[in-house]
């Protein structure tokens, strides 16, 4: 399959912007990514868009106020992982000679929805029993401290170490350093999470240029190469999964590090999809980047912090850049892709020249997760 | 997770579970055909206790009070998503619960012993 290049990034700074149109939110990413990668719109085949919450033609509406049309718009719902999903089909789409100029990118405006928990099936069995997403993360964060001896305040740390890196972030939803006392003492959501373990819900956009690696030598060097674009859904069942293993993620971990030729001590950065405390640390050990159980022993050593072996989450993470559903996995490949290219600020890691980007997807019952998306890129 | 199907549950003590009569293949009472084997036999039998999981408590979910939620493992291998009888405090991960249903809903209490 024929290489694909990420020549161009763009994205918004998360919030609540109730008064921004969905178009308004998304195109001001579009026009960046174009700038970014110096091409015009013409030169774009295809594009594809990632929203949960959008409704129809999320990808038309975004575009059509700045005059891209008529090409082929492909609209992926995969929860949190859509816009990842998105890239993934791209990559695709290029690497079987389909495409040479792609548009990815996710979109989604939850400050429609009014706060509070995002809405679930409600024909799903367990969501009719009162589950939601917090409820469901809280007992896997039950079950891990449970079985590891560990307490709520090591859980509390993630956020601290989230909210610390996020402070470094201009585009962060969430700004400024929080303590732990601070952290612990917030408002309890679903025991044992408080609301700073939480993701917040905003507004946000973030979108790609992805070409093939011959077309993207027209107009730049400095693209980054998508080593693996790993998509895969989990695995259902109606009995017993232990929830501190993240199954599609151990499984796409595996195959995406398989397919690249690498291994955890390979990344030199990563974001992944911190929605609630526990879920770093779950998929710390899913990535390898902790051995089982000794994700907490991970973070209290400042390995996952920057400055350490494998910076998790320099952005600020779900839990401090925020998590805007649809466009939390453009937003995670933005960040990865300026990483490699250095243009990160203060919170950049040095030397960087492979990072992974990783995005779950959606709570329905008899799941880990629904979709799972895993991208690892490399400097060019 | 728990399986699909909540809607079917009958009122009254435990949980039905329906298995495959083709595959043995167990899950909570529902859509008919069997998501291993795809044979629309069943075999109907009642859970009346489990071992629970794991659990949550989310204040003000219900009626302004706690909401009490967790994962119950029944011993015919499905597991089950149940409401927490209060007081909360009872519950720990691995407790042994007695299972019902009432409108759809299930329950969970404490249990001195899963065994019968």
């Amino acid at each position: 399959m024929r290489e694909a290049v990420i020549i161009g990034t763009g994205m918004v700074p998360i919030g609540k912007r109730p008064e921004t149109s969905l178009s308004a939110l998304g195109y001001p990413a579009v026009l960046e990514a174009l700038k970014d990668a110096g091409i015009e719109r013409s030169e774009v085949e295809a594009a594809w868009c990632g929203s949960a919450m959008s409704g129809m033609m999320a990808g038309q509406r975004v575009l059509a106020p700045i005059g891209m049309s008529g090409i082929p718009i492909v609209n992926c719902e995969n929860a949190c992982s859509s816009s990842a999903t998105a890239l993934n089909q791209a990559v695709l789409a290029i690497g079987s000679g389909a495409v040479d100029v792609a548009l990815v990118f996710g979109v989604e405006k939850l400050s429609r929805l009014g706060g509070g928990t995002l809405p679930l099936d409600p024909d799903d069995a367990d969501v009719a029993q009162g589950l939601n997403m917090p409820a469901l993360y809280a007992m896997r964060a039950r079950r891990y401290l449970h079985d590891h001896g560990h307490s709520p305040a090591d859980l509390g740390e993630v956020a601290v170490k989230a909210r610390r890196h996020g402070a470094l972030n201009p585009d962060a939803q969430l700004k400024g350093e929080v303590s732990l006392e601070a952290v612990m003492s917030s408002r309890m959501i679903a025991d044992p999470f408080t609301l700073f373990q939480c993701c917040p819900t905003g507004d946000g956009a973030a979108a790609l240029i992805v070409a093939s690696a011959s077309a993207a030598r027209k107009w730049t060097s400095a693209g980054v190469s998508i080593a693996v674009s790993e998509l895969t859904s989990g695995r259902w069942t109606s009995g017993f999964r232990d929830m501190t293993i993240p199954e599609v993620t151990v499984r796409g971990a595996a195959e995406a590090y398989e397919r690249a030729g690498i291994g955890p001590s390979d990344i030199d950065v990563a974001e992944i999809h911190d929605a609630f405390t526990i879920a770093e640390l779950l998929y710390y050990e899913a990535f390898g980047f902790a051995a089982r159980g000794g994700a907490v022993a991970a973070l209290r050593s400042g390995a996952t912090s920057l400055g350490g072996r494998i910076p998790v989450n320099p952005s600020g993470g779900l839990l401090s850049k925020g998590h805007p559903v649809g466009a939390t996995g453009a937003l995670q490949i933005v960040e990865i892709v300026r990483q490699l290219q250095g243009r990160c600020g203060a919170r950049q890691v040095e030397g960087a020249r492979v990072g992974l980007a990783h995005a779950t997807g959606g709570g329905i019952a008899g799941f880990d997760h629904g979709a799972c998306a895993i991208h690892i890129l490399r400097r060019s | 997770m728990s399986a699909l199907g909540g809607k079917d549950l009958k009122d009254g003590d435990g949980v039905v579970i329906a298995t495959c009569s083709s595959c043995d293949y167990p899950r909570i009472a529902g859509p008919a055909v069997c998501p291993a084997c795809l044979v629309e036999g069943e075999i109907r039998t009642v859970e009346h206790v489990g071992t629970l999981y794991s659990y949550t408590l989310l204040p003000g979910r219900e009626d302004d009070e706690t909401l009490g939620l967790g994962y119950v493992d029944t011993s015919s291998g499905v597991r089950v998503l149940a409401r927490l009888e209060p007081p909360h405090s009872r519950f720990t991960c691995d407790s042994p619960v007695r299972l019902a249903s009432s409108g759809g809903v299930v329950l969970a209490q404490p249990a001195a012993s899963t065994h019968a």
